[in-house]
């Protein structure tokens, strides 16, 4: 009882926690509308497009980006060597990639959660096994990893996803645990305790929503990776195979025309780097909004 | 401290056991490991000999410990593209994958420290917004796009840099630098906030009011004490920059050891793969366990 009014008191970690990056802090508007374009582009995909990304014509091949000397408005980004149009399959491509960063981060971020919550609340060898393990994953390099699945099973949208996750499930479990440790000594974590809570109770009614922040703002951080290594392993042939359009792919399919057709690697690169910029800012300003304190994540 | 290096031993042997484990399960999850182990034109008792080796026939864990069993004897297998010693191959690669990680680690310093510094003493001001953007900026640019970038404009377009290879200094230039920024942006901001930790301290205070110039306090008194947490964390860079490597390595040609874990991709030869992978997961491991300990030693706290 004495715990559910301290809880209620405190008006709720999350609202406080949304109410300090809306209000208290300020908003990077262009960052942030970048980061709500590429998800409306990701769900609108197929509307969106301006030609069928597959779609080969061999007419049309090679065409540059209309600000280059021969560009027209009918290909803004020009296209690649079987003229495909550049800019559709960017378009398709953000829906690739959102993708992947969002299945890795749900995936990764659920049973780093609960593992973190587990070592921190358990305490004693429970959290040894875990965090040995969860620091044998952070030192295991992914993009080698990649590279043996793509040999031995063949590489794969979910493929890149476990990938991922192997290593994002460590990230959110070592903070997850961090943030549970300082949590169990304080006064309303002790007093629900005293009050007779149940483990379980304790774990998800007072410390879970108190780490909801720290989430919020690892979630955010990891996307821009997420991309990045997405991109690198299509790069290597060893994520998304083709034909599915993926920016690392286009940068690949480019790379033996660059002298003559520099447009067809340059145009899927610059789409990573503004997107995962933007959410690195994005990132950023939750960060120092909720807490200060997490800067080294 | 004999227990702090006994238990970190014990972790970076787990580590490398799970990952040989991770290896041994992929390499039968495909069927049969004499698929990928053996060239496709082999004879049929040239695969019973291998599957009897190998005890294919034989429980699985029974395997795992011949697998393990002809690892510690340094028997990796023969490569399936050129027939010699998987580790042959690899070890060859090594000091070269080494010479361009520690460059880039260089440019990652030499980048960092003035950022770090001029961002913590301009705080909240065009310094400070100027380094954390262009450290963001380097963690927001895929690497390997800014190598072919890089190499469009340098290498095709101007002809002072070399495309690819390696051998003169010229081959480090583009290679080091894009390692190093893309992982500038972590030290930037932890020398940031290390700065301005130490910029209050009384320290610092007294050095001003002796009369030291402002330089001698920011660049000798202040930074030398910001930097203790930052040498740690750019140790535990080192593993990342080698991890990283992979794909500067395939864009630029350079024949290192991730260079050859691409090859052996496109080959399909998984003997010399599977090392390749064994032996960044060894270094990266043996990296952190260095780190690990010297944080020991300079931090008494790390030993309980």
């Amino acid at each position: 009882m004495t715990s559910m009014t301290l809880q209620a008191k405190a008006g709720g970690p999350l609202r406080r926690g949304l109410r300090k990056i809306f209000i208290d802090s300020k908003v990077p508007l262009v960052p942030l509308g970048i980061v709500v374009a590429s998800l409306l582009v990701a769900v609108f995909a197929d509307f969106l497009v301006l030609y069928d990304p597959l779609a080969i014509d061999p007419g049309a091949a090679q065409l540059p980006p209309v600000f280059a000397d021969g560009g027209s408005w009918a290909y803004p980004l020009g296209t690649d060597r079987l003229g495909r149009d550049i800019l559709s399959r960017i378009i398709l491509g953000t829906r690739v990639s959102l993708s992947i960063a969002a299945a890795t981060i749900l995936l990764g971020g659920l049973v780093g959660t609960a593992l973190g919550l587990l070592a921190g609340y358990r305490g004693g060898w429970v959290d040894a096994l875990i965090m040995r393990t969860a620091d044998g994953f952070l030192a295991f390099p992914s993009i080698l990893l990649a590279l043996v699945l793509a040999v031995t099973v063949g590489p794969s949208f979910w493929v890149v996803v476990i990938v991922l996750a192997l290593v994002l499930w460590a990230r959110f479990a070592r903070l997850v645990r961090g943030d549970v440790l300082a949590l169990k000594g304080r006064d309303f974590v002790q007093l629900a305790r005293v009050a007779g809570a149940s483990g379980p109770r304790i774990v998800f009614r007072h410390i879970l929503p108190n780490v909801l922040n720290t989430l919020m703002v690892l979630c955010t951080l990891q996307v821009g990776w997420a991309i990045i290594v997405e991109a690198s392993l299509t790069f290597l042939g060893a994520g998304v195979p083709p034909p599915t359009p993926t920016w690392g792919g286009m940068v690949s399919e480019g790379l033996d025309y660059v002298e003559s057709a520099w447009w067809i690697s340059t145009m899927p690169g610059l789409a990573i780097l503004l997107i995962v910029f933007s959410y690195n800012l994005v990132g950023d300003w939750v960060r120092d909004a909720l807490d200060p304190q997490l800067r080294n994540i | 401290m004999t227990r702090l290096i006994l238990s970190r031993l014990a972790q970076a042997i787990l580590t490398l056991l799970m990952t040989s484990l991770i290896i041994f399960v992929l390499a039968r999850s495909s069927g049969s490991p004499a698929d990928l182990v053996l060239p496709s034109d082999s004879t049929p008792a040239e695969r019973v000999a291998y599957i009897e080796r190998m005890g294919l026939d034989k429980p699985v864990l029974q395997q795992y410990a011949i697998f393990l069993r002809d690892a510690v004897h340094g028997d990796f297998g023969v490569s399936i593209r050129t027939g010699a010693p998987a580790t042959e191959l690899v070890f060859s690669r090594i000091g070269r994958t080494l010479v361009l990680a520690t460059a880039g680690l260089l440019v990652a310093v030499v980048i960092s420290i003035p950022l770090g510094v001029m961002a913590a003493v301009h705080r909240g001001r065009g310094w400070d917004r100027f380094s954390m953007s262009f450290a963001l900026l380097g963690q927001s640019t895929p690497a390997f796009w800014l190598s072919v970038m890089l190499i469009l404009v340098f290498a095709v377009r101007l002809r002072w840099l070399p495309s690819s290879g390696t051998g003169s200094w010229q081959h480090f230039l583009l290679p080091s630098l894009v390692l190093g920024w893309s992982i500038s942006a972590g030290v930037v901001r932890l020398l940031r906030s290390s700065m301005l930790e130490v910029l209050g301290a009384e320290f610092v205070k007294l050095a001003r009011a002796k009369g030291l110039s402002e330089r001698t306090v920011i660049w000798k008194h202040a930074l030398r004490n910001a930097l203790i947490p930052v040498v740690t964390f750019i140790g535990f860079m080192y593993g990342v920059i080698i991890a990283s490597g992979v794909v500067i390595e395939v864009v630029f040609g350079w024949p290192g050891l991730g260079y050859l874990a691409y090859e052996s991709t496109l080959w399909r030869d998984f003997p010399v793969l599977q090392l390749a992978v064994l032996v960044y997961t060894a270094i990266i491991v043996g990296i952190n366990f260095f780190v690990d300990l010297a944080y020991g030693l300079i931090d008494p706290r790390v030993r309980s």
